[in-house]
């Protein structure tokens, strides 16, 4: 009896050990930015490793140097250790840079779900720029951050915010110092159809450079706006063969893209090298966009609806596996169930995909365990139901909440109420509507259940939905499979591409 | 036989028999509680939404159901704890029914929403109502929602309904009954909008807004915050303080924009005339209905900006990596072509351009050329040429535009010149639409003669005029320097080119240190030398000033050159550059090709085929009437440059470029 008590604790104990290990990393993650106003895209040949390129103003003058940053994080004690090694050059301007930064991230799950991290460094960094003959040492290394991500069904939005102070010596080509200042907001997310990760850096820098034995200062400041996103598009691909045994079909493109965009403004410098009274301006936009990669998407069967105005949209919902099956029995002006338009909501917003760095570090151990009966967290969902996964990892995700007691009401026409505030819950941004109940300009307004009048809001703001011609929306009409795949295509469009605009593309332009 | 009734029953009968008695009792003198035990009555704490009069309904949100009619069974606890759904029922009320509000006896027509009731439901009929005093989710007399109407002048704010309903035209009546709140005087109600002390005026349709009425029923403070979210959208027509913008979903939207709309663009404030049909802009808004509020508008900063525009052979367009392959690019420069460089290049295309190239497309093609999200190059527009006999450059004057049948009337040209959708139109280093041109416009355009004898324009290149910088360069000897404040000549020479104007005066400039560059043979030095005393005086020294506004920009103390040259940068000897494009060494040297040299004896200029000039350390250098430095010239800038005709240095190079 006594070992068999024993025999339960160890198991308990290593299964507790598991769950420490178990990656923090179902959320967000962010990072592989750094935090030195540079930019990375990741190496298709190298894991942990990016290319990467950052602006050192050291000298006065911008330089641009290039070469990869790795990173590599690992766990222990819900602690990640993260450590950045970069290695950096422009051979033309005879400039390097070798560093190590090695923080500690810890996080914490609060109450409502979003977890907050805060990082420190845990070691000394090293660093040693070289911009012609002149050689900076880095002496001193001050690090905070905080952070904070809001797991969504079908997003992950995180912000933080950092503060940087370096200070070098000038160890060779002269003598004197050079501190620099960094101010960094982060904002981002992550989900399946595109992730981006941005940060406004405010530089100060501030010089004491020897010249002649005599010491002379000099300043100047640095706005970056640093990005990376991860997107993926469709292109349509003919046939050129006729005969052939199915039609064109999609190819989705996975783009990464990185960019840099500084204005700086730094003294201009006499023959010696001292600093003058008169301030020189820059401003650049530099960038990392590697070829995209290809991925071929299966052809539908859908002849039927060739020429048909949804063709494109249901088109690719098939060829995407968002509709299940080939499409040979899709008929468009069939009403959707609940259930169907469940499977195709959840396939639409897949998993969000974990932090590269982090995963590849992980080890994990199998266990045998005895395998429970399933519970399907719906009365009237059965276990054996072909989509029963789709329908529990909905639930699992808070995208459906069912009808009540323990009931989905599977088999139920979905309205477009009800639809509009799956996918506004799934995205998580039914707080962007007015409180206590926005007031959508839709004519029939009124007929808008209480329940859905923010989502429906929200989705108007967004441009999931638009209403018809006369401005109805019809919220308790019962949507046709024709109108759920337009919606969740508009869905697809929405994360893919708008999103990343209100992280990068508008930050830019409407600064 | 006499019927015997044995009351001896046991004690514990007799116990049973008195808790029925109480029971009837108890029932007799509280009906309330029997009624509860019948199960048919429930009783219910709402937050009443709406009452109809008309149809005796009742809309009003459950918050607790209680065992009895008592308002001190409410369990306030519970009830703060109660997290709203938002989910109204429709509660049919008896024509019976008992309605107390407040100790007195009213009708529904007396309730207003958000009160709080303690209601009798019976056969899904409400037979009894009382108010609820005293029990608020946030302070008693506290009500919210968003502001439907501000009134200040007849002194009363409207809500809608508390779920957001109450647009429908129907419910106007009853939304001004229901929802209307009244002050007195607005000075006396404290107002508060986005947290801060404010008036009653600021406050909008759609804001949301907490109000607090006194005993009586008037509004005695009031807190608001604004709900603005953005709209983006391209200018089609600007109007009178108003904006039709093409939303970026494809819709068209009308906005009349209040004067006084804080209006931004380049981080900076600017006006309403900064706004042009074809600005991206960004406009919060907040919506109440139909009803639309403008917070502010921000003109987009980043338009995709033309650096150049090439010719070059078009060999193929691959549509997968939304690029194109061509030869020979020439650029357009200053209303000539550059040279070919026989190189195959692949040109990206912008994410916002979807070109319409035919398949098989080949032959000249016309690419204007900016930066794509990444700063690499890329085409943002492209125009195939459409086969013509001849093409040519021409400098012209738009005499007359006409935008409908796209046709442009030049002064110099007895034939109009068309255009379509495809041509690249240029100004000012943005892209323009075809109804942009206007009359007047000087232009560069570069035509092809059709086969029916027609011309069309491939580019419009649009000269903006340079502004008149006020800049001017001068010549003299130093009499007195103020350190970091002035230098005097004694006298000086205005350049007007190609000649020196002698002026025997005095001339003081103001030298401002954080505009003033000195370059002495060596090269720059720093201000604190530039004085009129020590070894190093620059007293009586004769030197370069450029002037603006009576601030010396720039002192050089460069020979004295009488021989002008002007020509176009054909190569710069010496520079280097890193892949970023950054010069690392700056050019030496510039080479102009097919130059003109002014001859001083005859006035006229003379053409020259070459001409090589090397910089000193104190050559100086404008652009525009700016000053810049070597490592900002480019091939294929006009240039004046000013020599002495014994040294074949540049003392001074200017830069024209449109």
């Amino acid at each position: 009896m006594k070992v068999k008590i024993k025999a339960t604790r160890i198991i308990s104990m290593l299964l507790f050990i598991l769950i420490l290990c178990e990656p923090a990393v179902s959320f967000a993650y962010m990072g592989s930015l750094g935090y030195e106003g540079g930019i990375s895209a990741a190496d298709p040949f190298e894991d942990n490793t990016y290319s990467y390129r950052e602006v050192c103003f050291l000298t006065g003058v911008p330089v641009i140097l290039e070469g990869t940053m790795t990173v590599k994080k690992n766990v222990k004690n819900d602690i990640v250790t993260t450590t950045y090694v970069y290695k950096l050059e422009n051979a033309e301007q005879k400039a390097s840079i070798t560093r190590t930064v090695v923080m500690e991230t810890t996080t914490e799950t609060k109450a409502n779900g979003q977890t907050t991290e805060t990082s420190k460094i845990s070691r000394k960094p090293t660093e040693t720029v070289k911009v012609g003959n002149t050689v900076f040492t880095l002496t001193n290394y001050e690090f905070t951050r905080s952070g904070i991500t809001d797991p969504q069904p079908a997003v992950y939005y995180n912000t933080g915010e950092y503060m940087l102070k370096k200070t070098y010596r000038i160890t060779s080509g002269g003598s004197g110092t050079v501190t620099v200042e960094m101010t960094g907001k982060q904002y981002g997310y992550d989900q399946y159809w595109s992730s981006a990760k941005s940060a406004s850096v405010e530089i100060s820098i501030y010089a004491q450079p020897q010249i002649n034995g005599k010491v002379v200062e000099w300043g100047g400041d640095a706005k970056i706006f640093v990005s990376n996103v991860a997107k993926k598009g469709f292109e349509y691909i003919e046939n050129e063969p006729y005969q052939i045994s199915f039609e064109g079909g999609y190819v989705e493109k996975d783009y990464e893209e990185s960019l840099l965009d500084y204005e700086a403004r730094l003294p201009e410098f006499d023959k010696d090298q001292k600093p003058t009274g008169v301030l020189k301006s820059y401003k650049e936009t530099i960038g990392i966009d590697p070829k995209p990669v290809l991925t071929r998407l299966m052809v539908p069967d859908l002849k039927h609806l060739e020429g048909y105005w949804a063709e494109e949209p249901v088109k690719i919902l098939y060829s995407l596996g968002v509709i299940p099956g080939t499409g040979e029995d899709f008929n468009p002006t069939k009403y959707i169930t609940r259930k169907d338009f469940t499977v195709m909501v959840v396939r639409a917003v897949k998993d969000i995909p974990e932090d590269p760095d982090l995963k590849k570090n992980q080890k994990t151990t199998k266990t045998s365990r005895s395998k429970t009966p399933e519970i399907s967290p719906y009365l009237d969902v059965k276990t054996d139901d072909p989509y029963y996964e789709d329908i529990k990892s909905a639930n699992n995700r808070g995208i459906i909440q069912g009808t009540g007691n323990a009931y989905f009401s599977p088999d139920r026409h979905i309205t477009s109420a009800e639809a509009v505030t799956m996918l506004i819950r799934a995205l998580g941004l039914e707080s962007l509507a007015t409180y206590p109940y926005d007031v959508t300009p839709f004519v029939d307004n009124d007929d808008i259940p209480a329940y859905a009048r923010n989502s429906v809001a929200v989705a108007y703001r967004i441009g999931l939905i638009s209403g018809d011609s006369r401005g109805y929306i019809y919220p308790n009409k019962y949507m046709t499979y024709e109108e759920a795949s337009v919606l969740l295509y508009e869905l697809i469009k929405y994360m893919g591409e708008e999103l990343v605009k209100d992280y990068r593309d508008r930050v830019i332009s409407y600064r | 036989m006499k019927r015997v009734v044995d009351l001896s029953i046991t004690r514990k009968a007799r116990a049973g028999l008195t808790v029925i008695i109480i029971a009837v009792i108890l029932t007799s003198i509280i009906p309330v509680n029997t009624m509860a035990v019948n199960g048919t009555v429930k009783y219910k704490l709402v937050r009443v939404f709406s009452a109809d009069a008309q149809n005796n309904t009742l809309r009003a949100e459950t918050l607790l159901d209680l065992e009895s009619f008592d308002t001190g069974l409410i369990d306030t606890e519970k009830l703060y704890s109660y997290d709203s759904k938002g989910v109204f029922d429709v509660f049919n009320v008896s024509r019976e029914c008992l309605i107390y509000i407040d100790s007195v006896r009213k009708t529904i027509s007396d309730i207003k929403p958000e009160t709080f009731m303690l209601i009798a439901v019976e056969n899904n009929s409400v037979t009894r109502m009382i108010n609820v005093r005293n029990v608020s989710l946030q302070e008693g007399g506290i009500y919210n929602g968003i502001l439907e109407e501000n009134n200040p002048d007849l002194g009363y704010i409207t809500l809608y309904f508390p779920d957001g309903s109450g647009t429908s035209p129907g419910l106007k009546s009853s939304l001004s009954y229901y929802r209307t709140y009244s002050y007195f005087r607005a000075e006396d109600v404290v107002v508060y909008k986005n947290g801060k002390l404010s008036s009653i005026e600021a406050l909008n349709p759609g804001d949301s807004v907490f109000i607090k009425l006194n005993d009586e029923g008037y509004i005695v403070k009031i807190s608001a915050t604004d709900n603005f979210y953005p709209v983006y959208g391209k200018v089609i027509t600007k109007g009178n303080w108003m904006l039709q913008l093409q939303r970026t979903d494809g819709g068209t939207v009308l906005y009349r924009i209040p004067t006084g709309t804080p209006i931004f663009k380049d981080r900076k404030i600017a006006s309403w005339g900064d706004i042009k049909a074809g600005d991206e802009v960004r406009i919060l808004v907040q919506t109440s209905g139909n009803q639309v509020i403008i917070g502010e508008i921000t003109v987009k900063g980043a338009e995709i900006q033309v650096d150049a525009v090439y010719k070059a052979y078009l060999s193929s367009y691959d549509r997968l990596d939304n690029s194109i392959v061509v030869l020979n690019m020439q650029q357009f420069k200053d209303g000539i072509w550059s040279k070919s460089t026989p190189v195959t290049r692949k040109l990206p295309i912008h994410d916002n351009y979807d070109p319409d190239i035919p398949k098989g497309s080949y032959g000249t093609v016309y690419l204007a050329i900016g930066k794509n999200i990444t700063g690499k190059d890329c085409v943002v527009w492209l125009t195939l040429d459409s086969g013509g006999l001849r093409t040519e450059i021409t400098g012209d004057t738009v005499v007359d535009a006409d935008p409908g049948r796209r046709k442009l009337t030049l002064m110099n040209k007895s034939v109009s010149v068309a255009y379509d959708d495809n041509s690249i139109i240029v100004k000012n280093g943005k892209l323009l639409n075809p109804n942009q041109v206007k009359s007047m416009d000087e232009a560069y355009f570069v035509t092809s003669n059709q086969v029916d004898g027609s011309l069309k324009a491939n580019v419009i290149w649009i000269r903006e005029p340079l502004e008149d910088t006020g800049i001017s360069l001068i010549r003299g000897r130093i009499s007195h320097i103020d350190l970091y404040n002035s230098v005097t000549l004694e006298s000086f020479s205005e350049f007007s080119e190609p000649k020196w104007n002698f002026n025997n005066v005095k001339k003081t400039l103001t030298i401002d240190p954080s505009l003033t560059r000195v370059f002495d043979d060596g090269g720059r030095v720093d201000l604190a030398l530039f004085d009129d005393s020590g070894t190093n005086s620059y007293k009586k020294r004769t030197v370069y000033v450029l002037v603006q506004d009576g601030k010396a920009l720039l002192v050089s103390t460069a020979p004295f050159g009488d021989v002008v040259y002007k020509g176009r940068i054909y190569d710069l000897a010496g520079v280097q550059k890193d892949s970023f494009n950054h010069v690392v060494v700056p050019a030496s040297s510039l080479t102009i090709k097919d130059g003109t040299r002014y001859n001083d004896t005859s006035s006229k200029w003379e053409d020259v085929a070459e001409a090589q000039f090397s910089f000193l350390p104190n050559t100086v250098f404008v652009r525009n009437g700016k000053v810049i430095d070597s490592s900002q010239l480019e091939i294929g800038d006009r240039v004046t440059v000013i020599k002495s005709e014994s040294s074949e240095n540049a003392f001074i190079v200017m830069v024209e470029s449109f």
